[in-house]
């Protein structure tokens, strides 16, 4: 793909690192010529098809480079960012049989508590944005080890390469310490690449601004994508994302549904600055244009439940009288707005890892930007469905993508009718083959026909498109698309004596809460001694714990 | 409300440190409660909870406590 990518638009840019410690951009030739070396030099450090390299580090130029290079020679990695628990990145080191090691900085190594033993088994150890320490390789110092001249093997290595290997393990987040590995074959991400065409169709050059981490497999099949396409990627970091979306006015964006509420409650919090006069305005300006988009919607059939033919000239009558104030606004005024919000390139808003809640939704819908919003999961490489410019249903999911197929079935495994609720089962060619050394989990989510349990709920309507409406697993997922398995830290809660019972909850919304039966017992005895309650630091709250414990026991 | 802060205080501290612990695992808020139990069809037969039927009964009280959130948040 680099080859022909270098023929084709070999001066465009490739990527830039706005925010990272080194600040390198290359183009697409020179993109090219990096990995080709970094593939050498991986292969002179003995890697081979089918050995396994941990990758553990953020978004960089540098990473992609020696991602890409670790695939060219048919080799695989597992990835990881630098902020998981220690014991996660350990676990994920030992159970992908790693051969070889790559951090992004000092500090993540430094965190590790059984170096020796994670050393003991590897080939090499290679640190991305520092200079060399140790054991470890600095970046420069590696790519030296690719200029030297490398045997035949290498060339005959590439050739074996097929599109059936394993390219990638990407770890499940899994709040136990144990997470699931996710081996994704050349295939599977060969099939986004090729097919995620028919969601959105950039040109070269294209600027995409990249802030989600790379080695979550959405972010990570799209920036694939984008590449494919000869899009120029920009990575930056949440922190700056507001700065660097006015600069770089990306075309394109995948995003999670946080960044939509952080947009939007950040226009509504300086709307409140606003005067009164031109406050009142805008909020006009866009409940009309709300009423306008949304009973367009109705009108062309692309609404989630069914219209009348009454309601429907309801809304004929609503568009008719609310276009032309919609027209004057999205002529003089969303224009601008725009600008200041997002840049007003963006054209194809991509969203996943999440649902968009209705209302930000509806305001994006009102002023022009069309998001689309997409489904799938790790183990599906990750998109299933996604909504389409020309079909943007909105509340849905989208339609799934070619050579998807997708079915709801009931409890009785009996396959439902449209806008049924029940579960959610796909097979197609991005949808992988197991879980990495856990044939049970693989068992319990794969069928023999290839059909993946995704163990969310959701229905059909009659033009393909998905809504999803809950998970039949307890796994929370927070707005930021964050996964947060409850029962775990259930457990860990529980073993306050205060609390009997407690339930966490936080499905599409940015923080944890909890719903607690507390024990009324213990609580009402301790609220005699009023002067407990009123402590707040940690360590006192540790004491007071202790002496609750107790307390406990004593009874 | 005091008891409601120090108990939250406690549940952060406590998944603060459990091992392997993540950042987004902190709780923002907490409303108590009756218990769950097979009485109030809550509870499984094998006394597991069940997740859907206990969110749904306290669905107001839920909206409520993250849409105060969000304002709160607005103030700040």
């Amino acid at each position: 793909m680099w080859e022909y990518l270098n023929h084709k638009n070999g001066n465009v840019l490739a990527v830039k690192n706005l925010r990272g410690k080194n600040k390198e951009e290359f183009n697409y030739s020179q993109l090219n010529k990096k990995i080709t070396k970094a593939s050498k030099g991986f292969f002179n450090l003995g890697l081979r098809r089918g050995e396994v390299v941990a990758l553990i580090s953020e978004n960089s130029p540098r990473w992609l480079i020696a991602d890409q290079a670790i695939m060219r020679i048919g080799a695989i990695n597992a990835v990881r960012g630098c902020n998981s628990p220690a014991i996660e990145i350990e676990y994920i080191i030992q159970h992908s049989k790693s051969v070889g090691l790559i951090i992004e900085s000092r500090s993540v190594w430094e965190k590790l508590s059984i170096k020796n033993q994670i050393v003991e088994n590897l080939k090499f150890l290679i640190v991305l944005e520092d200079e060399s320490f140790g054991d470890f390789l600095g970046w420069n110092t590696f790519l030296e080890i690719g200029n030297k001249n490398t045997s035949e093997q290498y060339e005959e290595l590439i050739d074996k390469c097929s599109a059936d290997d394993v390219a990638t393990i990407l770890y499940t987040s899994g709040t136990t310490g144990k997470p699931k590995g996710v081996p994704l074959s050349h295939a599977n991400l060969l099939h986004q690449i090729t097919n995620l065409a028919c969601i959105a169709d950039p040109k070269p050059g294209t600027s995409v601004l990249s802030v989600l981490p790379i080695w979550h497999s959405y972010e990570r099949s799209a920036e694939y994508f984008f590449f494919s396409c000869g899009c120029s990627q920009f990575y930056t970091i949440p922190k700056f994302l507001k700065d660097d979306i006015k600069q770089i006015r990306p075309t394109v964006m995948a995003t999670v549904p946080r960044l939509w509420e952080a947009i939007y409650d950040g226009f509504f919090g300086a709307l409140k600055k606003m005067p009164k006069f031109k406050r009142n305005l805008i909020r006009l300006l866009i409940r009309n244009s709300s009423t306008y988009k949304k009973n367009l919607r109705k009108i062309r059939n692309i609404d989630l439940y069914e219209t009348s033919f009454i309601s429907k000239l309801i809304s004929l009558f609503l568009v008719i009288k609310s276009l032309p104030l919609h027209y004057l606004a999205s002529l003089l005024l969303w224009p601008n707005i725009l600008k200041q919000l997002c840049g007003k390139n963006l054209k194809f808003p991509i969203n996943g890892g999440g649902a968009l809640p209705e209302h930000v939704d509806l305001f994006f819908e009102s002023l022009g930007v069309n998001v689309l919003v997409g489904y799938g999961l790790t183990e599906t490489s990750p998109v299933l469905t996604c909504r389409r410019t020309w079909c943007n249903v909105r509340g849905s999911s989208g339609q799934p993508l070619p050579f998807t197929e997708v079915k709801i079935i009931d409890e009785n495994n009996s396959i439902l009718k449209y806008r049924e609720i029940g579960r959610i089962f796909v097979r197609g060619p991005q949808v992988f083959e197991g879980y990495l050394d856990n044939t049970q989990a693989s068992l319990e989510v794969l069928s023999i026909e290839g059909w993946f349990d995704t163990g969310d709920l959701g229905f059909l309507i009659p033009n393909g498109s998905l809504v999803i409406t809950g998970r039949a697993k307890d796994t929370i997922v927070l707005s930021s698309g964050e996964n947060i398995e409850p029962n775990p830290l259930e457990i860990e809660i529980l073993s306050s004596n205060f609390i009997s019972q407690v339930q966490l909850l936080g499905q599409d919304q940015k923080n944890l809460s909890a719903l607690i039966v507390p024990n009324m017992e213990l609580i009402e005895n301790k609220f005699a001694e009023k002067n407990l309650l009123e402590m707040n630091q940690d360590f006192e709250i540790k004491k007071y714990f202790k002496s609750a414990n107790k307390l406990f026991i004593k009874k | 409300m005091k008891l409601k802060n120090t108990l939250s205080q406690q549940i952060n501290y406590l998944l603060k440190n459990r091992s392997g612990s993540r950042l987004e695992e902190q709780i923002i808020d907490l409303i108590f409660v009756e218990p769950f139990s097979l009485e109030n069809n809550l509870l499984t037969q094998t006394l597991k909870q069940k997740r859907k039927e206990i969110e749904k009964k306290y669905d107001c009280e839920i909206k409520e406590m993250y849409k105060k959130q969000i304002k709160g948040e607005i103030i700040i």
